[in-house]
């Protein structure tokens, strides 16, 4: 398959891509969802009117496109002294933040990330809120963010329980001679088929 | 070579003709609506240039904004190459066409170009961020003129010659805008409600507006704020809030970066962000 790229912009890494003789706009990260189909005069329009940078190059696959623009961005961004950062400040990212974007970033938090498990996540960003100036600005929002700590430690802790529990019922084993760990073992990995006297007799 | 700015103003009077004699044509009602709508031009239209969020973010750290040759002259100091070179290497195919045009016109390599917009995002269908300059911006600009459509388009339509004969006869001295705007959409103002009028001066489809070339320096200063779709906005702060469960690529932190300088201009009450 090849893929032409006909025009892009490398300052942010959008491009007009020719491929299967559609011409489409395609914004990072570049998913199917994320293109728009263009007419043929909109090369033109772009680099005329639009600040892009006329190609015409052809690459074998998408992840070659997509090298070619991360580059080319990474290249132009530097050139012009401000080079994309290695990581991004996450204090600074809630510093600048609308209390209406604060307060559906903690609905997820609650309503996605938790119900998923998904708890570095929603640590991170915790945390982060806990230590940047949004306590200053919206004193009310910490005490919703402290309870969603607390939440995911309650969550984490019980499952830590869970399985010093689980730990535990097993603990008989340990105690058993090598030959009948050997059997113990394959009950731990195949399941616990019958009662714990059952594995001992299966032990002995 | 052409003045550009001396035709607009040497059509003044032709515009301002033009203007009167569709207001005279009209029924009672419909005349009192055309110069309703004129009035409003007047008023509410602005300038507006649709940028990436890269280059706000330049012009909010005192960098002003460049158009295509200013950009070219910087990367020839830089890196010691020939401007034209990099031009060349920058519009391919399109390098005769920009040039053809530029160079027809006195100070045509500093000419920017931005569009009449009374509200909305404006020519956004490649940058996502309408920076509307304010009113003191074109009240002190010594070089600026309008006319309905895409100045390359018209100059190239019927061939791949340059040809400016329409556009010297359509182009309007900034100062008539609102006359030229309502003798050309007087079809369609009756029809519309006033609350879309500014669709009428930039089209949902980008097929009508109206474009202004000016020569100025636009600065931080300059800007009366930025306009970004709702959608916009909501996806970089998505992208901002997975920055904390994941690792972003290049292009995600850039936009992030950029995003984030926006912001806080915003906070510092540098600039307006108005989502729609």
């Amino acid at each position: 398959m090849s893929i032409t790229l006909e025009a892009f912009s490398p300052t942010d890494a959008v491009a007009i891509i020719r491929s299967k003789q559609s011409l489409r706009l395609c914004r990072p990260p570049y998913k199917q969802f994320n293109t728009i189909k263009l007419p043929e005069s909109a090369i033109e329009d772009a680099v005329l009117n639009h600040d892009f940078h006329a190609s015409g190059a052809s690459f074998e696959n998408w992840a070659a496109v997509i090298h070619f623009l991360n580059q080319q961005l990474i290249a132009y961004r530097e050139s012009s002294g401000r080079p994309v950062p290695e990581t991004l400040n996450m204090i600074e990212i809630l510093d600048v933040a609308p209390l209406t974007v604060l307060q559906n970033f903690l609905k997820k938090v609650e309503n996605e990330l938790i119900p998923q498990r998904q708890f570095a996540h929603a640590k991170n960003f915790l945390i982060a809120l806990l230590k940047s100036n949004v306590k200053q600005e919206y004193p009310e929002l910490i005490t919703t963010a402290a309870n969603l700590l607390e939440q995911i430690n309650q969550v984490e802790y019980s499952k830590n329980i869970s399985a010093t529990v689980l730990e535990n019922k097993y603990s008989p084993f340990k105690n058993l001679p090598e030959k009948a760990n050997r059997k113990a073992d394959y009950v731990r990995k195949h399941g616990f088929f019958g009662s714990l006297e059952h594995a001992h007799a299966l032990a002995s | 070579m052409l003045d550009l700015f001396a035709i607009a103003t040497n059509n003044a009077d032709y515009i301002n003709k033009t203007f009167n004699e569709t207001i005279a044509s009209l029924s009672e009602p419909k005349a009192i609506e055309a110069k309703h709508f004129a009035q409003w031009v007047e008023s509410k239209a602005l300038i507006s240039i649709n940028l990436r969020l890269f280059v706000i973010t330049e012009i909010l750290n005192g960098i002003p904004y460049k158009n295509i040759h200013e950009w070219a002259q910087e990367q020839a100091v830089l890196s010691g190459r020939n401007k034209d070179e990099i031009l060349r290497e920058r519009l391919k195919g399109f390098y005769d066409k920009r040039m053809a045009f530029d160079q027809a016109f006195q100070k045509g390599e500093c000419f920017r170009y931005g569009a009449l917009n009374a509200g909305g995002f404006g020519l956004s269908n490649y940058g996502l961020y309408c920076t509307v300059l304010t009113h003191n911006f074109h009240d002190t600009l010594n070089h600026s003129a309008c006319f309905s459509g895409d100045s390359l388009e018209i100059c190239f339509s019927k061939s791949s010659t340059f040809d400016p004969t329409v556009l010297i006869k359509s182009i309007s001295p900034f100062s008539h805008r609102h006359w030229l705007a309502t003798s050309q959409l007087i079809a369609d103002i009756d029809a519309a409600q006033q609350n879309d009028w500014s669709q009428l001066l930039i089209s949902t489809d980008f097929k009508q507006y109206f474009e202004i070339i000016f020569i100025g320096e636009v600065t931080v200063n300059d800007l009366k704020c930025v306009r970004v779709s709702t959608e916009e906005y909501q996806q970089k702060w998505e992208l901002a809030f997975s920055n904390f469960g994941k690792s972003l690529t290049e292009p995600e932190r850039a936009e992030v970066q950029d995003f984030v300088q926006l912001l806080r201009a915003v906070k510092d009450g540098k600039i307006q962000l108005e989502t729609i």
